[in-house]
């Protein structure tokens, strides 16, 4: 643990030498106050109400990696980004806008965070850690028939899309499940926004409640409520192209997500990803193969 | 009861249990049949329940692929299909649920550290493969109109369950086993290595299951399959007549049989062997009595020979007069007879020195014993004249050999034989002694015939010269102016110095004449002393010969005691060695002198010395009025060479030539008395009549 210390605190001499220009990074206050602190969300199985979870479980090899301790700092969907940036963050259309002074209560936020554009402008990600796709998801009931899938994706979420007309749909703004990021406001359809709670989980029980006809529901989640709700929900078909989860970072800390990325490829290439994966979401692979295509493990 | 019964007996003891044996073979066979019959029973059972537990095992396993097609994974996939859930879009992740379950149940089921299952494989109605987890894609076709398909080559067992949704079927479950283990852990064949426990199909092919159930041949296994349950078979001699059970696998058609090697079942041939050997065992037993009691007696009768002849052997070594000894390599004794000890002065028994270095019995004192070299060399070690030193310091002189002894299972060893000399030395130095006497009384003798010549005419010419002078004396005193007769002598005595001379010339004569006549009795005791008659024994006067012996030694203790004599004259003449005895009288006289002088007493002190009669003996004692002897000593001082005067006055011969001579030359006896301080008494007894000398 020492001998990591000694490389990374050399490794930030040599910035500091080759790179005069430069301010601190996020990476020296880590090794700084030897602690990573990790912002994470219970959602799914990335971060669970026990305390593990995949991206639990990659966070805290990191922190090892790095020679320094490792906190969990649990927060929400609505304020894990202002934990992070210390500004509430407020979406004018693309537009966005950092507000006010607040605490910064982590290092990084991995919680089957969605690597979407409006996010990229405020943050750093790292390499995709994940793949997801939000689904159109109804009651067994519903007299809607689900997509039988035409081959091409974007045909596909046409007609996902189109079954909704006027209908109820739950959703959840701020997160991966917020309309705006879909195309879906301004089409007619009775948005109803989650709002007793910042949990994902609660979609299914509340779409289940009656709360809505239909409900948002992104692949992570939808195929863990699948079994769990199995004969009383049903996927009607697909409301986004295939998405990609990642480690979001400050901009101030470039070098802190650059070492995330060489730990990522690390653990890849030595199997510890592939377990954790298979531990965690051991069917994704069926169902999202062209993420592991896109990014192999080896 | 006679003699004869008695040695009859034992064949009597012997045709009794002859009986009483084949009484107990009647009643053991008896037994054995009872116990075959059990044991068949509990060999039918034992194969019947064998088949039971694996009936039971597949109905478990009937139970588990109905549950698993009923079970909530098959049954979420088929509802969400059943909703018109696409693949792409949610399906997969319930068919992905269902695989999971599957893989599991692979995992965890396992029989010991095998696993069950090889693979799980659904198919839905139209017939495709939807899930398959087979390991190796190897999966025996199901029957038609049965759940249960046995691959008998790769001992594969595949159950098909149906699987249905809301009353319709949807597809088939199939469960695929490996039958292998499951036979090794359900149905353990017992410890004993020819049991084997077969399966078999219903169409009768052998379910390879490896090395615990080798092939059987195609005949024997048509024999099995038409043979009925619960029966034991005998197979054919071609196929190594094993014992066969089989039964019938309940809920299925499988046949299970076990083999077991035909002796764990008694049958005609082997109780025909066992009631041949049992039948011949009595009979040979009694054969067996038989010859071991005459070897018994024949052994006995050895024995009793070998026990005298150990015990002659003994007697004869305990009673030579050599003491013999048996040490070993490392001289340690092995064995050594009783004179061994008594001649070295140890008590005990012989058996106490075996096993102790030989010097715990003897040793040469002043040299290196030879028993080593003897034993290392094989050479024969022989001295005769050797002094020995037993453990308590005594010198005891010696002859002795040592003669190694070779035996090839003991070792090499040395017989060590040795005699007591002791007395053959004292003879030897008596007869020195004996011979040196004799030569100085011939000196003697001859010396004092010489002088008794001389001596004779000296006494007849004093005796003449005495005479004439007594005349030429009364001539003279006749005279009466005795100055005329010496006037014509030239140079004339005065007539003072010739009446002194008339006075005194004879009385000088008469004491030459006394001197003379001394001189004659010392010469004549001494030629009787020298010469007391001859070698042999003969009649002695005792009183002359004390008497004798007196005047010779007369200048021993003439200044120092005076003489006291008490003699017998009736004393009877006494047969016996008159030289030897004259030398025993002169050793106690001369022995009493030293003593008064040595005893610090005012002298001229008493010799006493006495004779009498006593019965047939002459006794004669020897008084001094010396300080006696300390009783101390009074049992050694007949003991050769042992003394108590210093060093140039005596040799310690004295005394123990006195006994000799006494004690073992005449028969007598010699005894020492007196009160201690007041002097010795010797009391010498001879028989009067000649006595045999005694052996000592």
């Amino acid at each position: 643990m020492k001998a990591v210390k000694l490389f990374w605190a050399a490794l930030l001499l040599l910035n500091t030498v080759t790179i005069t220009s430069s301010r601190a990074d996020d990476l020296d206050d880590v090794l700084a106050k030897g602690e990573l602190r990790h912002l994470g969300i219970a959602y799914a199985n990335f971060v669970t109400g026990a305390g593990d979870g995949l991206d639990v479980e990659i966070i805290q090899g990191f922190a090892r990696q790095l020679g320094v301790k490792y906190t969990l700092v649990r927060t929400d969907f609505y304020s894990v980004v202002r934990d992070l940036l210390g500004k509430d963050v407020l979406r004018k259309g693309d537009d966005i806008e950092l507000s006010g002074d607040f605490p910064i209560r982590g290092d990084l936020i991995a919680s089957g965070f969605t690597m979407l554009p409006w996010r990229s402008k405020i943050v750093l990600f790292s390499e995709p850690t994940f793949p997801s796709q939000v689904w159109l998801v109804a009651p067994a009931s519903s007299p809607l028939g689900p997509t039988a899938g035409s081959g091409v994706l974007a045909r596909d979420i046409e007609e996902t899309k189109g079954k909704i007309g006027s209908r109820s749909l739950l959703v959840m703004e701020r997160t991966c499940l917020d309309p705006a990021n879909y195309a879906l406001k301004g089409r007619g359809i009775d948005l109803h926004a989650y709002t007793r709670s910042s949990n994902l989980n609660e979609m299914v029980p509340a779409l289940l409640n009656g709360d809505a006809e239909l409900t948002l529901l992104d692949v992570p989640d939808a195929i863990l409520d699948l079994r769990k709700w199995a004969g009383k929900i049903k996927v009607l078909g697909p409301v986004s192209d295939e998405q990609e989860l990642a480690v979001a970072f400050r901009h101030s800390g470039a070098r802190l997500r650059d070492a995330f990325n060489s730990y990522l490829q690390a653990i890849k290439a030595d199997g510890r990803y592939d377990a954790l994966i298979d531990k965690y979401y051991p069917g994704i692979r069926n169902t999202l193969p062209n993420f592991f295509i896109k990014h192999p493990s080896h | 009861m006679n003699r004869d019964w008695w040695i009859k007996f034992p064949i009597f003891l012997a045709i009794f249990f002859c009986l009483y044996a084949y009484g107990l073979i009647h009643n053991s066979l008896s037994t054995y049949a009872q116990l075959k019959e059990k044991e068949e029973a509990r060999i039918v059972a034992e194969n019947a329940q064998r088949a039971d537990t694996f009936g039971d095992y597949l109905r478990e396993e009937r139970r588990f692929a109905a549950e698993l097609a009923r079970g909530p994974e098959l049954g979420n996939f088929l509802a969400n299909r059943a909703l018109g859930m696409s693949l792409q879009y949610g399906l997969q992740s319930s068919l992905d649920a269902v695989a999971e379950a599957f893989l599991r149940a692979m995992s965890e089921r396992k029989i010991g550290d095998e696993a069950l299952y090889t693979g799980f494989v659904f198919r839905d109605a139209s017939g495709a493969t939807l899930v398959d987890t087979r390991l190796d894609r190897t999966l025996a076709t199901p029957a038609t109109g049965s759940d249960l398909t046995i691959d008998p080559e790769r001992a594969l067992a595949t159950l098909v369950a149906p699987v249905a949704y809301r009353g319709v079927n949807e597809g088939l479950l199939m469960v695929s086993s490996d039958l292998a283990p499951l036979l090794r852990f359900l149905l353990p064949a017992p410890d004993t290595a020819p049991y084997r426990v077969i399966l078999l199909t219903p169409e009768g092919h052998q379910v390879k299951t490896s090395a615990m159930s080798p092939d059987l041949t195609a005949p024997l296994l048509k024999k099995i399959s038409q043979m009925a349950d619960g029966r034991i078979e005998i197979a054919p001699e071609s196929e190594g007549r094993p014992a066969i059970i089989r039964h019938t696998v309940p809920g299925t058609r499988l046949i299970l049989a076990s083999l077991l090697p035909e002796t764990s079942l008694s049958d005609s041939q082997r109780d025909q062997g066992f009631l041949l050997i049992a039948g011949l065992f009595p009979p040979l037993v009694l054969l067996a009595t038989l010859l071991f009691e005459r070897m018994r007696r024949r052994n006995a009768k050895n024995e009793l020979a070998l026990r005298a002849s150990r015990l002659r052997l003994m007697a004869i070594s305990d009673n030579l007069f050599e003491g013999i000894a048996l040490i070993d390599e490392q001289g340690r004794i092995a064995f050594v007879n009783r004179p061994a000890l008594r001649i070295m002065g140890i008590s005990g028994e012989p058996k106490d020195l075996v096993g102790s270095p030989i010097e715990a019995l003897l040793q040469l004192p002043k040299q290196n014993a030879p028993w080593h070299a003897a034993i290392a060399r094989g050479e024969t070690v022989i001295d005769g004249d050797a002094v020995l030193t037993s453990p308590n310091g005594q010198e005891i002189a010696a002859a002795y050999g040592c003669t190694p002894l070779m035996d090839a299972e003991q070792g090499t060893s040395a017989i060590i034989s040795f005699r007591d000399i002791s007395a053959l030395k004292r003879a030897q130095f008596e007869t020195l002694q004996s011979a040196r006497l004799v030569s100085i009384g011939q000196l003697a003798a001859g010396i004092a015939h010489e002088i008794n010549t001389p001596a004779q005419y000296i006494g007849d010419n004093l005796a003449y010269i005495e005479d004439s002078l007594k005349l030429l004396c009364a001539i003279i005193e006749s005279v009466p102016d005795k100055a005329v007769l010496l006037a014509g002598l030239e140079n004339p005595p005065s007539l003072k110095k010739l009446d002194f001379m008339l006075k005194e010339l004879p009385p000088a004569l008469r004491d030459s004449r006394d001197g003379v006549a001394q001189i004659a009795r010392i010469v004549s005791s001494m030629k009787e002393f020298s010469h007391p008659g001859s070698s042999e024994h003969g009649d002695t006067d005792i009183n002359r010969a004390i008497e004798n012996t007196l005047a010779v030694s007369r200048n021993a203790w003439k200044n120092l005691a005076e003489v006291e004599r008490d003699f017998d004259p009736t004393l009877p003449m006494v047969c016996c060695h008159g030289g030897e005895i004259n030398q025993v009288l002169l050793n106690l006289i001369l022995n009493a002198a030293q003593a008064i002088e040595s005893s610090g007493k005012p002298l001229p002190g008493r010799i006493n010395i006495s004779t009498r009669q006593s019965n047939d003996a002459v006794e004669i004692r020897i008084t001094d009025s010396g300080n006696g002897i300390p009783a101390a000593i009074r049992d050694r001082i007949f003991d050769p060479f042992f003394t108590t005067k210093s060093v140039g006055k005596g040799s310690g011969q004295g005394l123990a030539i006195c006994r000799n001579v006494v004690v073992v030359k005449h028969g007598g006896t010699i005894e020492a008395g007196g009160i201690e301080g007041e002097g010795a008494c010797f009391t010498v007894r001879l028989p009067i009549e000649a006595s045999l000398p005694v052996e000592e």
